[in-house]
């Protein structure tokens, strides 16, 4: 019995453990939330490409204020906003296929931010941190930050949940109904940048995505509504974060990675034993 | 006649027609100027149904055809279509239509692939902007927008989308409820009567994918009925369906009818447009013919409109169809 209490509260001990457990729990929820919409609309792959093309302005950031994590976060937001409009306006009216303009602009703004972020001396270790996260470096004012930008999001989707649904599922009943389309288009670009800023630290920009994409696609096999969608994927992002950082405190793994294997394990358990529409359950029907 | 405003973002080209049909003060000097040019082959104050843009059509002179089949004045008509044009940008989708459409008439749409009959339907959804031309809705709804009810085809709706039956039908309120309003028992309530009148009301918690073919489509006619829409337009409701499930849908229609709901319907059934329907319209980019079907289903205008793609005997007095594989093949596929 002591073993496992030492597993749960040993960790406990540190204060960095504390607050790297709240900012993953932020992250999970907010995360799975925004990336149920992102999976049932098909925006993976621009949710990637938004998380990359973050680094040229959190780089600059970088630059002029060094490693404080307060401006670093402020630079990325401005970014990712106006990158997600951008490329979401982009791939309204392109002449080129509309994954491959967006990734022609994500792979040379990443590009862009790896170079800027190379001409400091000491790069290799910030960059790290940029790429993959750092959770048990934050503090208590970046919990304060990302807990509210979190809010805000989940507020936004919750008050417009109708909206969202119906433009998500029956974008012409919502335009027949005169309902401003393009505005709740931009508008949760908007949240899924945000979304990315809040994750930026824990996870880091190159495993973003699994964070929006595996939880929601979890629950997206557990249950057949979308609220209750959100719900179990909010749990199950919330879960990975917790599970995660125990294992990569316990295994000495990187944290980022950690928590991301949990949530994709989530995934191959759901995808394997999901009532009615896991493969076992459906070879046992048979 | 009050016919209220077209809520469209094509405000100019309804102030032409405006004026046109409400006989009402004259429109500027230059605007009579833009329209009589615009409406050289129309006598001004005539019924649109009359002078529709045959012009256009390039057929034999021999066929003497009039132009459309007699249809009596229309005396309350719901939607009035002038000089459509459609363009994308690959070519004319649709090319000078002009109709009317009484109240609580049931029509077919039919003609062959790429005719345009889903342009037409998504145009006067307001979908899609027309290139010339206005559709004008004669509502008894201030909000013209919630009085039409789109059912898109079945192939573009995400049939695994978490939502249940009731979560779709609620969603013909979302317009009415506006923004950050939730919806209250009342709005349950009706919900669950508009399912109880396509017979649903016992798959109100069932995910749209478990449903089958017909039931999916009565769902969504469900939610045109939570809509309180007043035209009702089916992009090929019927297509795929066993004859159970039409008939049940026809059932419905019937009491859709008896409401005054008027609805527009594509099909490729040529049989079930002749018999289902008040009036059929042919169409092949531009209106090769509308009345009923005795007068449209002859063998001249269906070559016209459907060419290789149907053949058309003539028996005595009885005219014979048959459809190559071409459109049967496509409505097999989407079962």
């Amino acid at each position: 019995m002591t073993s496992l209490t030492d597993f749960i509260f040993g960790p406990l001990a540190y204060p960095f453990m504390i607050r790297g457990l709240i900012a993953a729990v932020i992250v999970g929820v907010v995360c799975a939330v925004v990336g149920s919409y992102m999976v049932l609309r098909g925006m993976a792959f621009f949710g990637d490409a938004l998380a990359h093309t973050v680094m040229p302005g959190v780089a600059v950031g970088y630059l002029i204020h060094g490693r404080a994590s307060g401006p670093l976060f402020w630079w990325g937001l401005a970014t990712a906003v106006l990158a997600s409009v951008t490329i979401g306006s982009l791939s309204k009216r392109a002449r080129i296929k509309e994954d491959t303009a967006i990734g022609i602009v994500f792979a040379g703004m990443f590009a862009l931010g790896i170079a800027l972020i190379s001409t400091v001396q000491s790069y290799t270790v910030d960059l790290t941190h940029f790429l993959f996260g750092d959770v048990l470096g934050v503090a208590w004012s970046d919990i304060w930050l990302t807990g509210g930008f979190g809010m805000l999001v989940i507020a936004t989707i919750v008050l417009f949940y109708k909206e969202f649904l119906i433009v998500s599922f029956d974008p012409t009943l919502a335009a027949t109904q005169r309902l401003p389309v393009n505005v709740f288009y931009y508008l949760m670009l908007v949240l899924i940048a945000i979304a990315i800023m809040v994750a930026l630290q824990t996870v880091g920009v190159a495993l973003m995505l699994a964070m929006m994409v595996t939880p929601a696609a979890t629950a997206y096999l557990l249950t057949s509504r979308l609220p209750s969608m959100m719900l179990v994927a909010a749990l199950i992002g919330a879960a990975s974060g917790v599970l995660g950082l125990y294992l990569s405190y316990h295994a000495e793994m990187a944290s980022g990675a950690a928590i991301v294997l949990v949530a994709t394990l989530f995934f191959v358990l759901a995808f394997l034993f999901a009532p009615r529409r896991g493969i076992v359950w459906r070879h046992s029907e048979d | 006649m009050d016919y209220a405003k077209y809520v469209s973002p094509f405000s100019s080209i309804q102030w032409y027609t405006k004026s046109l049909w409400t006989s009402q003060p004259e429109p500027a000097p230059y605007l009579t100027k833009v329209l009589a040019q615009r409406y050289a082959n129309y006598s001004f104050g005539c019924s649109f149904t009359k002078g529709n843009g045959m012009g256009a059509l390039d057929l034999q002179d021999d066929m003497d055809w009039p132009m459309i089949a007699s249809v009596p004045t229309t005396l309350d008509p719901i939607l009035r279509v002038a000089d459509l044009q459609v363009r994308y940008h690959n070519g004319v989708a649709l090319g000078s239509l002009a109709f009317e459409i009484e109240r609580g008439e049931r029509i077919a749409i039919v003609g062959p692939n790429g005719a345009g009959k889903s342009t037409l339907l998504k145009s006067i959804a307001g979908l899609l902007k027309p290139t010339t031309g206005s559709i004008q809705l004669n509502c008894k709804q201030d909000d013209t927008r919630l009085s039409i009810a789109y059912v898109p085809q079945r192939s573009d709706v995400d049939w695994s989308f978490p939502v249940n039956v009731s979560d779709v039908v609620m969603m013909g309120l979302t317009g009415r409820l506006g923004l950050l309003r939730w919806p209250r028992a009342s709005h349950r309530a009706l919900v669950a009567r508009c399912l109880e009148r396509v017979g649903m009301q016992d798959f109100a918690k069932r995910q749209i994918g478990e449903l089958s073919g017909g039931q999916q489509q009565r769902v969504f006619i469900a939610r045109a009925l939570a809509q309180e829409a007043e035209l009702l337009l089916m992009d090929e409701p019927l297509t795929g369906l066993d004859i159970r499930s039409q008939e049940t849908i026809f059932k419905i229609l019937d009491d859709l009818k008896e409401q005054g709901v008027t609805v527009l319907v594509s099909t490729h059934d040529l049989n079930q447009a002749a018999e289902r329907f008040d009036r059929v319209m042919l169409l092949n980019k531009t209106l090769l013919g509308f009345g009923d079907a005795d007068s449209i289903f002859t063998p001249q205008r269906l070559a016209a409109a459907y060419g290789g793609h149907l053949r058309v005997i003539q028996t005595g007095d009885s005219v014979v169809m048959l459809e190559d594989g071409y459109c049967g093949a496509r409505e097999s596929e989407t079962v």
